[in-house]
Order: C-alpha cells, then structure tokens, then sequence
C-alpha cells in the first residue's frame, strides 16, 4: 500500500459524531481526503447565528461542525452554497417526504450526484459517508442506499465506513485502495458504540447531543414552509424569508399578508433588521414584541394586524392601544382594540 | 476599530462583504472568492454574523490558508485571510496533501 500512488477521496462532511468517525476511518488508511460540505439553506445554525443564541454559558457562537471536523482532521472543507438547485428537491421531490417536509431520498440524490461532480474534478476516486445502516428509515436501508447509488451515478462508489462490513463490497475495497477489515459493522440508531470510538479515534469535540442540523424534518417548520408555498412562488422566496420561518409566532392574515410576532429579545432584534423592506409594528406606550408583516397589507390589513400587535403587548386588556408601524421612511400611528385570544388559534402556522 | 487581535495588513488586495449573511454563506461565498486570490494575497471579509470568528480560523486551518486575524467594527467583524504563495489553494478548496 506504501508505494501507490496516493489515492484520494472526497468525504460529504456534516462534522456530526458518524461523519467524523468515517472521516478519522478513512484518513487512518492513507487516503488523501478532501470534504464537501452542502448548505441547502434549512440548516439550522443560521437561524441560532441571526439570533445571537450561543452554544453554551460562555457566550461562544454556534460553530460549524464540519469545519471544525476538517480543521481537526487538517483536511480542506469546501463549504458550496446549493440552496437555489435544491429548491425542486423540497418543492417536488420524486420519492416523497419523510416524517415531516424532508425529501431525505431525493435529497441524498441531489447531494451525492453534486459530490460526484466535484469528486471528478479533483481526481478523487471515491465518495465517503457517515451513514449507519439502519439509522435512518427512509436512506439507511440496503435498498435505498441502492437506488441512491445508481441515480447519482456513482454504482460501486460510495463508501460507507462504519457500516461498510455489512454492506456489499464497493470498488475502493475490491481494489484495495481501503482494507475492508479496518472498517465498521455498525447498525441502528444507537449512539454507544461510537461514543466509545470517538473516544479512541480521539476525534475531538463532536456536537452533543446528536439531533441533526435539518429543519425539514421539524413538523413545525414544515407547517410553515408548506403555507408559504401555497401562498408564493417558491422561486421568489429570500433567503432571509428561510431564516424568518424558523423565528417567531407566525400568523396568516390574508392570502398575501402574514405576520411574525417576536417572542424574545432576541426574536425581535431579528425582526427589526428588516424594517428598510417590510412593515414593522411596536406598541410605544407598552412593553411588548415586534411584529414584522411578510407581504404587501392593504390599509384595512395593517389596521387589522395592528390588533395583533396590540393582543401580544402587556396593555393587551386596554380598552385601545397605540401601534407604531414603520416601514423604511413611512411611519404610521394607528388606536387599535386589541384583538381577543380564543380568535387567533386556527390563524396560527 | 477596536479588539485588534494580531498584526493585521494595512490593506487588503480583494474584499468580500457578507453582511447580513449567516452560517455557512459566509464561507462558502469566501471559499468561491478565494478562487480569484493570487498566491500571497490578502483577502479582507466583512461579515455580521458573530460566528465567523470561528468558523474562518477552522476553514483556514483545514484548507491551509493563513488566517491573519480579525477587528471589530461594530456591528461589523472583519476578517483577513491570506492565500499561502506555495499555491495550495485550487478550485475552492486547498490541494494539500492530507
Ligand atoms: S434530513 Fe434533511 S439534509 Fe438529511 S437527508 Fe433528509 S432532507 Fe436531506
């Protein structure tokens, strides 16, 4: 094995506990190792970033875990921002959804057919996962690992390490560019056995707890990501717009208009950073949260959403409130009744 | 300016702003950029999203680029990073050997 030619491979990287172990796996055995990471745009960690929350006391951001990965093992991560291709992947997906809005296998698809790209064009031999046989019911399964293989276009080629001894052989074992026996056979959904690998292969601080990075599997999100596009043209939704869903209660109004109310701080910190394009609505004369319109309201909707704004506020039981609602240079001040709580249940996304 | 951490340049030979963007843009826009930077060049990032203090040392470290430091700018944090001269650095992502 010493005197080849080096050989190289190209890891998709989400820097979670399994993806770090298959990265350390095949590093270990000499292979020249390069990682892609993709942003679909519904990972979670932006919207913890635009919020400010932090990952611990200490006050240190939320980091991304396949960088950290590819700075532990000293392998290049090229991070690739695919979020406007993947919009099809969740608007149409061919082999449907999963618990939630996740395309998981349309998703693999999409994912492994762009790592076969790159795989060519840095001469990289094969691709490697962190998938775990058994895992995950919609992907993690012999047949879907099949199909996912073929329609990516890479039969023979995706190597999965720590289930691999389970699986049938795949070319970079019958080659020997990796020796079968130094890989895994683990199955399920079980953490232990590689808590206890991480601990050998000391693969540094691995995110804890597991839990994924994706909202599409959050029936919360989905929810919301649904009513947005029935009511817009996915094609015109912001990347910002992506964010918001995942922020706030989110109200309908109308079939164009729907409103983010803050729940903290924070939230509405968040929601004011988009004053200059969007209707904003405070209540001066008592505490409360921001309220941001998404869509064009008519005069009658902002009155009407300036109730919703005036029902969160602590003068919730006034007779009226005053309502404050800007929008870049425009400004409005508008007496409202603040709306009654048993009437906004079903509106609630 | 303040919390000058380390000897930054005076000038930076590209910039790329990434205000308002949030975990991973920031990098993958840098990583797309860093295409078009010569070997020894100096790439200045401006960027909003608080995380970017560690995420470009990490991406750095990992693709074997030098990350020169970072300054505040309330509330905007600039980052410079410099492609090593040796080259290393192709299509994105460096081709060091691992
Ligand atoms: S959980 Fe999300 S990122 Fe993972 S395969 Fe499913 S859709 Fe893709």
């Amino acid at each position: 094995m010493s005197s080849r030619e080096p050989i190289k491979a190209l890891a998709l990287l989400s820097g979670g506990l399994d993806s770090s172990i298959a990265l350390s796996l095949i590093k270990s055995q000499g292979i020249e190792v390069e990682a892609v990471n993709f942003h679909t745009g519904f990972c979670l960690t932006d919207a913890h970033r635009a919020l400010g929350r932090t990952a611990n006391k200490n006050g240190t951001p939320y980091r991304n875990e396949a960088l950290r990965a590819g700075a532990h093992e000293q392998i290049p991560v090229r991070v690739v921002d695919v979020s406007k291709d993947y919009l099809p992947v969740v608007t149409k997906p061919r082999y449907g959804y999963g618990q939630a809005m996740n395309p998981c296998v349309d998703c693999r698809i999409f994912m492994l057919t762009r790592a076969r790209k790159i795989m060519e064009e840095i001469g990289a031999k094969f691709v490697f996962t962190g998938e775990v046989l058994g895992q995950r019911p919609m992907t993690q399964h012999l047949r879907a690992m099949q199909l996912i293989e073929e329609q990516s276009g890479l039969p023979g080629l995706i190597l999965r390490p720590l289930s691999a001894r389970l699986l049938p052989e795949t070319t970079p074992e019958k080659m020997g560019w990796v020796d079968r026996e130094k890989l895994l056979a683990l199955t399920g959904r079980g953490r232990r056995l590689q808590m206890l690998l991480a601990e050998q292969l000391k693969i540094g601080e691995y995110p804890q707890p597991a839990g994924g990075c994706c909202s599409l599997v959050d029936p919360n999100f989905a929810r919301r990501l649904r009513d947005l596009y029935d009511h817009r043209d996915p094609e015109s939704i912001q990347p910002e717009e992506y964010v918001m869903l995942k922020v706030g209660r989110h109200i309908r109004i109308t079939a164009q208009v729907k409103i983010i109310v803050g729940r903290n701080e924070s939230e509405n910190r968040f929601l004011e950073m988009w004053r200059a394009q969007r209707w904003i609505l405070t209540t001066p004369d008592h505490p409360g949260p921001t309220t941001l319109v998404d869509g064009e309201p008519t005069d009658e909707d902002l009155a009407e959403i300036a109730r919703y704004a005036a029902r969160y506020c602590d003068g919730k039981h006034a007779p009226e409130v005053t309502v404050l609602a800007r929008r870049g240079e425009e400004s409005r001040t508008l007496r409202v009744v603040p709306r009654g709580e048993y009437d906004i249940a079903e509106q609630m996304l | 300016m303040q919390n000058k951490c380390f000897e930054l340049p005076e000038k930076a030979d590209h910039v790329l702003n990434v205000e308002g963007l949030f975990c991973p843009v920031p990098i993958a826009r840098a990583t797309e950029r860093m295409v078009s930077v010569g070997d020894g060049e100096v790439l200045e990032i401006r960027a909003t999203d608080p995380g970017v203090i560690i995420d470009i040392p990490a991406w750095c470290h990992g693709s074997g680029l030098e990350f020169l430091g970072y300054r505040r700018e309330a509330p905007r944090i600039v980052c410079y990073v410099r492609k090593p001269r040796a080259g290393a650095f192709e299509n994105g992502a460096s081709t060091r050997s691992a």
